[in-house]
């Protein structure tokens, strides 16, 4: 079942990265960072330091190499037992 | 032969960030350099500068969100604002799709922005260089501004960065007129800018060739030819030009600001009189004589020299070199102005930047004032007429303008501008 608050707080964080506003609003736990939401994959990198600020934590290099869909960001955050 | 058009201009200059603004301040001889609080709180000699004031919103409204995010420093900024006004003003589509195989763009500056640097050390000091996120390369990288300029506009033929010191904007534009020229472009953006920062200016300091002398009075601060210039005054900004195959602009119905008809650089190899930092008057002398044989005028054409002319014991030097070259003296020397007694140094900028006025100058019919030079240097005024270096602006119509830089490593470049017909 998706976590809705955590979904809306990772939308809200991934946002200032997508430049489509279409690509945001038809964000999905499936979309993919690069290929649906048009993430240029050189700066994942800026997005995980994005959650790292907000909520405290360190992504390991081997969570960012999964880190593919918007639903693996929200498994990272969990195991890391982020709570919004 | 082909022949190479300037069809679109853009600027971002301490005393205008556009080019009405511009226009209108050199036209008045309204100076740019303003007291810098920072350089004073940090020990400098010279509390004055040359810093544009700039408009975020419009890198806001062309670059994507995610890119605009990821901008920092100036010398991008100074870079981006200049491109977009000069496209633009050029009547180009700003909604480029497509790759244009047959645009190019060659913009230098002199040193990569060290605002930037400073991050970048900082990350590293702190022991955290995993964490300063992925866009230091490309804004740091000399051709930082070609890449975020071919981000806005979709170049597909040559793109590349040019670096030469205080000639680095003359010598963009020069290569990019023989892209053109040679048919291996049709269209060029091309310019330069530098980073408006303590960080570049503290080097000249160090020097001690800056002007300390005249810290409560900014605007009176940037004196070239004057019996009084104290130094240099440092700034930053940035110029772009499009430049075009005439036969292509016609054929698009573009307005023609001016025919560039040639142009020369080299280097004086750092011997005979030229340094590091001093250049050897043989390779200026030859540069500008090879800068008229490459236009194909004669040296009587020359209405106005728009000289590099820094405020310092080199513009008499200069103004000899000018004298020599072009065989004319007296009253048959041409007029001669200094940009920089307005805006000041602008290092990487002020070639690209004082092309640009010198176009402006050629389009508009006159001839902007050399502020600050009421008590003329008395070897200048030894060598030429007082009225040939004017005070006050001229309204004059004008056909040819030669523009020179000339820069540390004892390198120069030559611009013949002349009016469109």
């Amino acid at each position: 079942m998706k976590d809705e608050k955590l979904f809306e707080k990772v939308k809200e964080l991934l946002a200032s990265n997508i430049d489509d506003e279409s690509l945001i609003q038809n964000m999905e736990l499936d979309s993919s960072l690069t290929k649906d939401l048009d993430i240029n994959s050189a700066y994942i990198i800026d997005v995980v330091l994005d959650f790292e600020e907000a909520f405290g934590i360190e992504i390991s290099d081997d969570m960012v190499t999964k880190m593919e869909t918007v639903e693996d960001i929200m498994n990272i955050l969990k195991s890391l037992k982020v709570t919004v | 032969m082909r022949r190479v058009v300037i069809t679109g201009l853009g600027v971002v200059a301490p005393n205008g960030n556009n080019v009405p603004t511009f226009l209108d301040s050199i036209k008045k001889g309204k100076s740019g350099i303003r007291f810098n609080p920072d350089s004073e709180k940090h020990n400098f000699g010279s509390h004055v500068a040359g810093i544009p004031v700039i408009d975020e919103t419009i890198l806001e409204n062309y670059f994507p969100k995610s890119t605009y995010k990821g901008l920092k420093g100036t010398s991008i900024k100074y870079a981006a604002l200049s491109g977009i006004e000069a496209f633009l003003d050029a009547g180009l589509d700003m909604e480029r799709k497509e790759t244009d195989w047959r645009m190019g763009c060659i913009y230098g500056q002199a040193s990569s922005d060290l605002l930037v640097a400073k991050d970048i050390i900082n990350g590293v000091n702190k022991l955290s260089p995993r964490r300063m996120g992925s866009r230091y390369v490309s804004l740091y990288m000399t051709s930082g501004p070609c890449a975020f300029l071919t981000q806005l506009f979709a170049f597909g033929n040559h793109v590349s960065a040019n670096s030469s010191a205080c000639t680095t904007g003359s010598d963009s534009i020069l290569s990019a007129y023989q892209l053109i020229k040679s048919g291996s472009a049709d269209r060029m953006l091309t310019g330069s800018c530098e980073a408006a920062s303590l960080f570049s200016w503290a080097p000249f300091e160090g020097m001690r060739i800056t002007n300390t002398r005249s810290n409560e009075h900014p605007e009176k601060a940037s004196r070239p030819m004057s019996a009084s210039a104290g130094g240099i005054v440092l700034g930053g900004g940035a110029a772009a030009m499009v430049l075009e195959d005439l036969e292509t602009a016609q054929k698009r119905g573009a307005k023609i600001y001016a025919e560039i008809l040639g142009g020369a650089s080299n280097s004086g190899g750092q011997r005979g009189s030229g340094t590091m930092t001093f250049p050897n008057h043989e390779g200026v002398q030859k540069c500008i004589s090879q800068a008229i044989h490459n236009a194909n005028i004669s040296s009587k054409d020359v209405d106005l020299i728009c000289g590099h002319l820094t405020a310092t014991e080199g513009d008499k030097v200069e103004v000899s070199n000018w004298m020599s070259a072009l065989e004319r003296s007296g009253n048959d020397f041409p007029f001669i102005n200094s940009l920089k007694s307005m805006i000041g140094h602008c290092l990487g900028a002020a070639g690209s930047i004082e092309c640009l006025a010198a176009v402006l100058q050629l389009h508009h019919n006159f001839i902007h004032p050399n502020i600050n030079c009421e008590d003329l240097h008395s070897e200048i005024e030894a060598m030429i007429p007082r009225n040939k270096v004017p005070t006050t602006k001229i309204d004059k119509n004008l056909n040819v303008i030669m523009k020179a830089n000339f820069g540390f490593g004892d390198v120069n470049c030559c611009l013949v501008f002349k009016k469109f017909s």
